[in-house]
């Protein structure tokens, strides 16, 4: 099974050109974060409430990635809020991001690719080798949100991180996007961590938005 | 965390008292998969006892309402303390869950 992290970033990759979408800004480097701490909650090694996150249980998952972050998460000796450990994790984005390339590379996923545009410029990207895990993760998403079915606490984390990086709507139609985006909106509330996430993502936007709005009026 | 089981007709209650939390969801989660592993249908959950309740308290909730889901069963909530309300609330998990102000009414809701 892949890590959240390894799912968002698949499922915001474009897979014909090898390289991430245009997201909202800061957008990926919140969901890497959410998505790190989202597998640790799934693994019964993080509680959250309305006020902070806590470490309940030490032991090593036995993934690098997730077991790197469960060690920073004990370096404070008290419990932060969930917010705090977002904005700290996603000043991490870079590195969490080559350490998740290079294990989609190294699970056969996607392959690296160096091109020169204009002889010059050196180009990475990283085409996908195997699409399965993508047309699987895409498929079962789909069919969930259009269903009234209920999720079970992995798919409302995938729904909330695809929903904060607004890579939804492309499993949609457009009239099929309009008529569930309610649905989204509900499932992707269903998990504490996930509406943290959203919320940092909004903020980010915001202060983006006046700050060019204020620079265009100067 | 204590969760006293009772009965009401084919009706199975279960009272949770005192913390839903990271360590106790394991015990709530185990009772009720066990309840409708054995075949119970229709399950209301009194939670005038429970005083909080945390993510992974939620998800014990979540992962009941789909087993009972798939099981063609009935899951109904209801006395929610104000701490736990508000939880429920900001999750909206009144949207996929029937919430009742009384255990009658959660009752009434269960039937088949």
């Amino acid at each position: 099974m892949l890590s959240f992290a390894e799912e968002i970033f698949l499922l915001a990759l474009d897979d014909k050109q090898g390289v991430i979408k245009p997201l909202p800004v800061s957008a990926l480097d919140y969901a890497l974060a959410g998505a790190l701490l989202m597998d640790l909650a799934l693994q019964d090694r993080i509680d959250t409430d309305l006020t902070s996150l806590s470490v309940t249980n030490t032991a090593p998952t036995g993934d690098p990635i997730l077991d790197d972050t469960l060690c920073d998460l004990q370096h404070k000796p008290e419990p932060q809020p969930t917010s705090f450990w977002l904005k700290h994790f996603a000043d991490q984005s870079k590195r969490i991001q080559e350490r998740v390339l290079a294990r989609l590379i190294q699970k056969g996923i996607l392959k690296q690719e160096n091109r020169r545009i204009l002889w010059v410029f050196e180009v990475r990207r990283y085409p996908l080798m195997d699409n399965h895990e993508v047309k699987e993760v895409k498929t079962r998403l789909r069919d969930l949100i259009l269903s009234d079915d209920i999720p079970d606490a992995r798919e409302v984390v995938l729904i909330n991180l695809g929903n904060a990086c607004r890579l939804l709507d492309d499993l949609f139609t457009p009239a099929e996007y309009e008529q569930v985006r309610a649905r989204i909106t509900a499932l992707a509330r269903l998990d504490l961590i996930g509406q943290e996430m959203a919320k940092s993502i909004r903020e980010i936007e915001r202060t983006m938005a006046i700050a060019m709005s204020m620079t265009m009026m100067a | 965390m204590n969760i006293i089981e009772s009965k009401q007709g084919d009706i199975t209650i279960l009272k949770a008292e005192g913390k839903l939390d990271a360590s106790s969801s394991p015990e709530l989660d185990k009772r009720i998969s066990s309840l409708v592993e054995s075949g119970t249908k229709q399950i209301a959950l009194d939670l005038a006892g429970l005083d909080y309740v945390s993510s992974a308290g939620l998800r014990v909730f979540l992962s009941a309402a789909k087993r009972l889901k798939q099981a063609h069963g009935k899951l109904a909530l209801a006395n929610l303390s104000a701490q736990v309300q508000q939880i429920f609330d900001i999750a909206g998990f009144e949207s996929i869950l029937p919430i009742f102000k009384t255990l009658n009414e959660a009752v009434d809701a269960c039937a088949i």
